[in-house]
């Protein structure tokens, strides 16, 4: 579904991504891990292009997308929860919503974005005309994910949705994304917590200082030795 | 007599406040401070006044003309000037409007010479209504009355459309509105246009009865930027606040200390709040 050959990511002509190569098919839930500054969120902000690859090349669902910018991409299938939310802290719930389906282009489809997204998380209907900025951290990251889902997206992205967010409240955002899963959309996910990452994901690329360092199923990134030693500490 | 002033000042507020809504927008959501905001606005008398000299159209039906007129300058000079300085330090988006603003204004000067023009006979007249013990002039009232309904109708388009609420999302996170699929570009351009609509339909309104010359609008851009400092960047019900502060406190102060400090009272208001509530009386 999105395939990333040798991507050179960077800003201000100073690369931070070196030549990384990810795929991810469809129907997956993949996540990138790695420590606080080893580039996962630099890699997220160029495939949904917000900023333009040094080098490299992306493909979306078999089209070149390297050089196409955030907003067409949002209408490509492409949904990006970026790290901290950044939610529109004026607006109310169900304004940062509907702006969620700025792409949509008929009533009924917002219609049933909108249901649906309720449907998940039905605290969001409660206070649908709340200011986003009232809201605590967990319920900010949810509003962030249902945001993002309003574009009715085939692939998901979500940067660092754990931060900042207690044990009880990660464990639920994380339950979301199941049933995210389940309604056939794509999810990946970049988290600095490696070990819940893995366990809720199929697939794992592990990333140090800009580079991957390894990739493989769940499972065998949890027992690897890498993993082990360097983010689980056993 | 002091209801007789405040009258007075309000009417003129409400015509302030329609400019510094325009100017509002683009410093609000933008970021970028449009010098050449009094330069839009006096490309609209001239426009009002030109329809007005060759064709016979009272400035006041021209009016949607010249929204469309500015609106189209707006986009314009977004498209030819801001967009190349966006990503630029600060200082040189203002430095471009700036030399905008010289520009504009020096071609008014070039096209259409330094002398005074006025609009003779217009639709509505000067005389005044006596209502209430109190002179209200007819073309004072019809200005006011326009300049508030279109403040109204800018507020509703912001808060009820999808363009608008757009535009508000962009000025609270432009990324973010990038990453909901929002050509912020395009969203600039707009809100570019929609400053000079703002200007346009207040210069409309005001080319009955402002004498039109190339520096007839410094006054109402220097209170434009006071008074969008005052209401808080970006908050169009915090501009009509203030525009109506600004127009009362003008007409005040001119009344009690003299016609000649009636603007130091004007910038003494602007500095005191400014210091208890920097980010305006409605700032963010």
């Amino acid at each position: 579904m999105l395939k990333a050959t040798d991507l050179r990511l960077g800003y201000d002509g100073v690369p931070v991504i070196f030549d990384v190569s990810l795929e991810i098919h469809e129907g997956e839930v993949v996540s990138i891990v790695g420590s606080n500054g080893a580039g996962k969120s630099t890699i997220l902000r160029g495939l949904s292009g917000l900023i333009r690859p040094m080098g490299g090349k992306i493909e979306f669902m078999g089209q070149d997308i390297t050089k196409v910018p955030a907003h067409k991409l949002v209408e490509m299938g492409i949904a990006h929860v970026p790290e901290g939310r950044q939610l529109f802290g004026k607006l109310s719930v169900r304004e940062n919503l509907m702006m969620g389906a700025y792409t949509l282009k008929n009533e009924a489809d917002k219609k049933d974005a909108l249901e649906s997204v309720y449907h998940l998380f039905p605290r969001l209907k409660e206070r649908e005309g709340q200011a986003a900025e009232t809201f605590s951290g967990g319920e900010q990251q949810m509003l962030a994910i249902a945001r993002g889902l309003m574009s009715k997206p085939k692939l998901l992205m979500i940067d660092e949705m754990s931060l900042g967010l207690a044990p009880v409240l990660v464990e639920k955002v994380m339950a979301s994304l199941k049933e995210i899963r389940a309604t056939g959309i794509t999810v990946l996910i970049v988290e600095q917590k490696v070990k819940e990452a893995l366990e809720l994901a199929d697939r794992g690329y592990v990333l140090a200082t800009g580079r991957i360092l390894t990739s493989g199923t769940s499972a065998e990134l949890l027992e690897s030795d890498i993993v082990k030693k360097a983010y689980l500490g056993m | 007599m002091i209801g007789q002033i405040i009258i007075n000042g309000l009417l003129n507020g409400f015509v302030y406040a329609l400019v510094a809504v325009g100017l509002s927008l683009t410093w609000g959501v933008m970021d970028i401070v449009n010098f050449a905001h009094g330069e839009f606005l006096l490309w609209g008398m001239y426009g009002a006044f030109w329809i007005w000299a060759l064709i016979g159209l009272d400035p006041l039906l021209s009016l949607p003309i010249m929204v469309v007129l500015i609106f189209i300058l707006g986009v314009l000079v977004y498209l030819i000037v801001i967009r190349r300085v966006l990503n630029a330090p600060g200082l040189t988006a203002l430095l471009a409007t700036f030399g905008l603003s010289m520009v504009l204004k020096n071609l008014t000067q070039f096209f259409w010479t330094a002398n005074y023009r006025n609009v003779t006979n217009p639709l509505v007249s000067n005389k005044s209504l006596k209502l209430l013990g109190m002179y209200i002039r007819q073309d004072y009232l019809v200005a006011a009355a326009g300049a508030l309904l279109l403040t109204i109708l800018v507020m509703t388009f912001m808060d009820k459309t999808k363009t608008g609420v757009a535009i508000k999302a962009t000025s609270m996170n432009k990324q973010a509105a990038q990453l909901m699929g929002i050509d912020t570009n395009k969203i600039y351009a707009i809100t570019f246009g929609l400053s000079g609509a703002c200007v346009g339909a207040a210069a409309a309104l005001m080319a009955s009865f402002t004498p039109i010359y190339p520096e007839a609008c410094a006054l109402y851009s220097t209170l434009a930027f006071v008074i969008v400092a005052l209401g808080g960047f970006g908050n169009i019900k915090g501009a009509l606040f203030a525009g109506l502060i600004i127009g009362v406190a003008e007409a005040l102060g001119g009344y009690l200390v003299g016609t000649s400090y009636k603007y130091m009272i004007v910038f003494i208001i602007y500095l005191v709040v400014i210091q208890i509530r920097p980010r305006g009386l409605f700032g963010w």
